[in-house]
C-alpha cells in the first residue's frame, strides 16, 4: 500500500496545498474516570442514549453510502459496528455502571468497551484480534457524540501538515493553530453540514466527503490537496508533486493580487455596488473579516455558545460574547442571527428532543417561541452589546407573518425593559428575518413592510423548495441552489424588498461560488455574505464584469428551465470571460 | 437449566456474522438466560461482544446454558444453527 492514489471530495475552501499528512483517528482514545451527582444519573442516562442512537444513524448513513459507492464488503464493515451499537446485555451494564457507580457516561463507555478491545488485543487469530479496532471506531463515536472533540490528538500537531480528520468539531477549530495547518481532508461530507462550514472557516484548502482516506493513509504520507477542485492525492508521484507544486506557485501569486484589492469596495465597472459581507461561527473569526477585505458580518450563527453539555448561556456569558464581536469588527456592521437550534444538529444542551424530520421540525424561533428562556436572554444580550457598535438582528426560520410581528412586539418590550432598567441601547438596530421558507419569499411582499432587511439563506430555500433533504446522502445530489425554481424565488423577494425600499442580501453557501457571481449581482441582490475567505475572489470577480452583463445573464438563467441549463449557461459564460484567473467555476 | 456442548465446524467459527446469527436467536427468548462456556469462559449469549470475545474459531467445543421458560426451544434452535454451520456455504 505505499502507491500513491487519488481521491475526489467536495472542495469547500479553494487553494492548494502540499504536506506531510497529520491523522486524527478516533481510536485508542483516553477517557478519564469522573464522578457524577446522584441527581444527575437521569441526565446521564438520556445522554448516553442520545449519542447511541447519534452514533446509530451515523453509521446507517456510512453504510447506505457505502453499499452505492463501494460496494457490500466495506458497507458489511459497518454492519458489524451497528451490530455491536445493538449489544443490549453490554449497554445495560453501561447503563448499570453509571446508575451504581455514579461515574460519567463518557467513561461508563470507555472503560466498558475498551476493555472489550483490549481482549480482543489478546487475540492470537486475526479475525478476532482486528475486531478491537471495531469496538474502539464504536466507542469513539459514541465518545465524540457524548463529549464532542478531538481536543487531545489536536495538541499533538506540532508542525505545519495537512490535517486528515473524520470531522472536525467547534472545539477543535479553536485549538489549531492556524499556521499549522496547510490544508484540511475530511471523511465526512455534505457542504452545507455544520462540520463542513467550519472546516473551510480555517482558511485553508479544505476538501471534505473523502471517507476511505481514513482507512488508507498512513503515517508518514504526503498529501496534495486541491481545493478549488476537490482532488486529494496521497503518496503522490514526483511529476504530480511538481505539477501540484506549479499550480500552487500559480495560485500563490493569484492571492497575492487579490490582497492589493482588499481594501476596496465592491463595485461592477458601471457603478453596482455590492457589499461583501462575512458568515462567522465563531468570536475569533471576527478578526479575519477586515483581513479578508469584507465590510462586516452579515451572518454571525450563534449555536456554538450552546455546547453539548451545560445548557443555554445566560445572558451576561451572551452579552460578552457579542461584545466582544461588536468590538472586533471596529466599527463595522455585524448582525446576528439568534439560535437556529434543533435543525441539522442534535444539540443536547438545548433540550430539544430526536425528532424524525428536524429540518421541518420544532427549530429556530418556532422553539424560541415556547421557551423564554431561550428567547429573551438572547435578545437582551443582543441589545445590550449595540451599545458597543452597530448591531443587527435576524431571525431565522420565518414562515408565517405573525411570527414576525410577535417576534418584533417581543423585542420592543424587550428594549422597554432594558431602558426602564437604564440600560444604554444603540437607537438604531435594524431588525431583518432570513428568507429560507418558500412561501416567504412569494409572499416577500407582505412581509417586507415589518422587516428592515431580507436575508435570502439558500441553503435551506432550496432544500424547501426541491423537496430535498440535504444530509441525506440518497439524495443530496438533488440539491441544487441553481434550479430555476430557486433563483425565481430569489428574484420575487429582491424585488419585494426593492419596492419596500428595504436590502435583500444572501447568505447562503451560493453567495460565496465564483459561478454564481455574475447571476446574483444580476438578480440585484445588494449584500452577499460568505465564508470570509471566499470573499477576495468574489470580490476580484465583481470588479471585473459590469451590472449590465450581470442583468443580462440573470434574465438568461430566469429563462432556462433545468439546473443544468443554468450551470452551462454561466460555466460557458464565467469562463469565457475570467479565463486569465486561476478560480475554479465548478460546482462546490 | 439445561445445557448441550457443541463443536463448531463452520469455516470462521463465531465471527462477527455467525455471532450475530447466534445472537439474534438467543436474544429472542426474553424469558430464558442464554450463556455460552468455553474452557474456564462464561459469557451472556445475547451480547454480540460477549460471544465474540470467546474468540472462538473453528473446531471449538462450547457448551450452551439455557436457563427460563423456553429452554428448550431455544436450545433446539441454537443446536440446529450450529451444526448448519451458521448457514454460511
Amino acid at each position: 500500500m505505499t502507491r500513491q492514489q487519488v481521491f475526489t471530495g467536495q472542495p469547500i475552501a479553494p487553494g492548494i496545498a502540499l504536506g506531510p499528512a497529520f491523522i486524527i483517528r478516533r481510536e485508542r482514545r483516553e477517557v478519564r474516570p469522573q464522578r457524577i451527582d446522584a441527581m444527575r444519573v437521569e441526565r446521564e442516562l438520556e445522554r448516553l442514549d442520545r449519542a447511541v442512537n447519534l452514533a446509530r444513524r451515523d453509521l446507517r448513513h456510512h453504510r447506505m453510502k457505502a453499499t452505492r459507492t463501494l460496494g457490500d464488503i466495506v458497507a458489511r464493515i459497518f454492519d458489524a459496528h451497528l451490530l455491536f451499537l445493538d449489544d443490549e446485555p453490554t449497554f445495560d451494564g453501561i447503563r448499570q455502571n453509571i446508575r451504581e457507580e455514579l461515574i460519567t457516561a463518557p467513561y461508563a463507555v470507555y472503560r466498558t468497551l475498551e476493555g472489550f478491545a483490549r481482549s480482543f488485543d489478546a487475540q492470537k487469530e486475526d479475525v478476532f484480534r482486528d475486531r478491537a479496532q471495531d469496538v474502539r471506531d464504536v466507542m469513539g463515536r459514541i465518545i465524540d457524540h457524548l463529549i464532542g472533540s478531538n481536543s487531545a490528538m489536536i495538541a499533538a500537531l506540532k508542525s505545519p501538515s495537512v490535517l486528515i480528520v473524520h470531522e472536525l468539531n467547534p472545539s477543535d477549530v479553536m485549538q489549531l493553530d492556524p499556521d499549522l495547518v496547510l490544508g484540511v481532508v475530511t471523511g465526512v461530507g455534505g457542504s452545507t453540514s455544520h462540520s463542513a462550514i467550519l472546516t473551510a472557516s480555517l482558511g485553508v484548502p479544505s476538501v471534505i466527503g473523502v471517507p476511505e482516506i481514513l482507512q488508507l493513509i498512513q503515517k508518514g504520507d504526503n498529501v496534495a490537496v486541491n481545493g478549488n477542485s476537490g482532488k486529494v492525492l496521497i503518496r503522490p508521484t514526483p511529476s504530480q508533486l511538481a505539477r501540484y507544486d506549479a499550480k500552487q506557485k500559480q495560485y500563490r501569486k493569484f492571492v497575492k493580487s487579490l490582497r492589493n484589492i482588499r481594501d476596496l469596495k465592491a463595485i461592477t465597472l458601471d457603478g453596482r455596488r455590492v457589499e461583501l459581507m462575512a458568515n462567522i461561527e465563531m468570536p475569533h473569526e471576527a478578526e479575519r473579516v477586515a483581513q479578508r477585505g469584507g465590510e462586516g458580518v452579515g451572518l454571525y450563527r450563534t449555536e456554538y455558545l450552546v455546547p453539548a453539555q451545560s445548557g443555554l448561556p445566560k445572558e451576561e456569558v451572551q452579552t460578552q460574547e457579542y461584545t466582544r464581536v461588536v468590538e472586533a469588527l471596529q466599527g463595522r456592521p455585524l448582525i446576528i442571527r439568534t439560535f437556529d437550534l434543533g435543525g441539522d444538529k442534535a444539540f443536547p444542551g438545548s433540550g430539544i428532543p430526536p425528532q424524525n424530520n428536524p429540518m421541518m421540525g420544532w427549530r429556530a424561533v418556532r422553539v424560541a417561541f415556547e421557551r423564554a428562556e431561550m428567547m429573551e436572554p438572547q435578545l437582551r444580550a443582543i441589545l445590550r452589546a449595540s451599545a458597543a457598535g452597530p448591531v443587527g438582528i435576524m431571525f431565522p426560520m420565518i414562515s408565517h407573518l405573525e411570527e414576525m410581528l410577535r417576534l418584533r412586539e417581543i423585542l420592543d418590550k424587550v428594549r422597554l425593559d432594558l431602558e426602564n432598567e437604564g440600560v444604554k441601547i444603540r437607537d438604531q438596530i435594524p431588525v431583518g428575518m432570513m428568507v429560507e421558507v418558500p412561501a416567504v419569499a412569494l409572499l416577500a411582499d407582505r412581509f417586507a413592510p415589518h422587516v428592515d432587511f431580507f436575508s435570502i439563506g439558500t441553503n435551506d430555500l432550496t432544500q424547501f423548495t426541491l423537496a430535498v433533504d440535504r444530509s441525506n446522502d440518497l439524495v443530496s445530489k438533488l440539491h441544487d441552489p441553481f434550479h430555476p425554481a430557486v433563483l425565481h424565488l430569489i428574484k420575487k423577494t429582491v424585488e419585494a424588498g426593492k419596492k419596500q425600499g428595504i436590502r435583500t442580501a444572501l447568505c447562503g453557501e451560493l453567495a460565496g461560488a465564483p459561478l454564481a457571481a455574475m447571476l446574483l449581482v444580476g438578480l440585484g441582490l445588494d449584500e452577499l455574505s460568505m465564508s470570509p475567505t471566499l470573499i477576495p475572489e468574489i470580490k476580484k470577480l465583481i470588479l471585473s464584469f459590469t451590472y449590465e452583463d450581470a442583468k443580462h445573464i440573470a434574465k438568461r438563467a430566469l429563462a432556462c428551465d433545468t439546473s443544468q441549463e443554468v450551470r452551462q449557461l454561466l460555466q460557458r459564460e464565467m469562463k469565457r470571460r475570467f479565463k486569465d484567473m486561476p478560480i475554479w467555476f465548478g460546482d462546490r | 437449566m439445561k445445557s448441550e456442548k457443541v463443536i463448531l465446524r463452520n469455516k470462521l467459527g463465531l465471527h462477527a456474522r455467525p455471532a450475530s446469527h447466534f445472537v439474534k436467536i438467543a436474544a429472542r427468548f426474553k424469558d430464558t438466560t442464554v450463556e455460552l462456556v468455553r474452557g474456564s469462559e462464561i459469557v451472556n449469549a445475547k451480547s454480540i461482544l460477549g460471544v465474540m470475545m470467546l474468540a472462538a474459531g473453528q473446531g471449538s467445543e462450547l457448551e450452551i446454558r439455557v436457563d427460563g421458560a423456553s429452554e428448550d426451544q431455544c436450545l433446539a434452535e441454537l443446536i440446529e444453527l450450529v451444526e448448519k454451520k451458521f448457514y454460511e456455504e
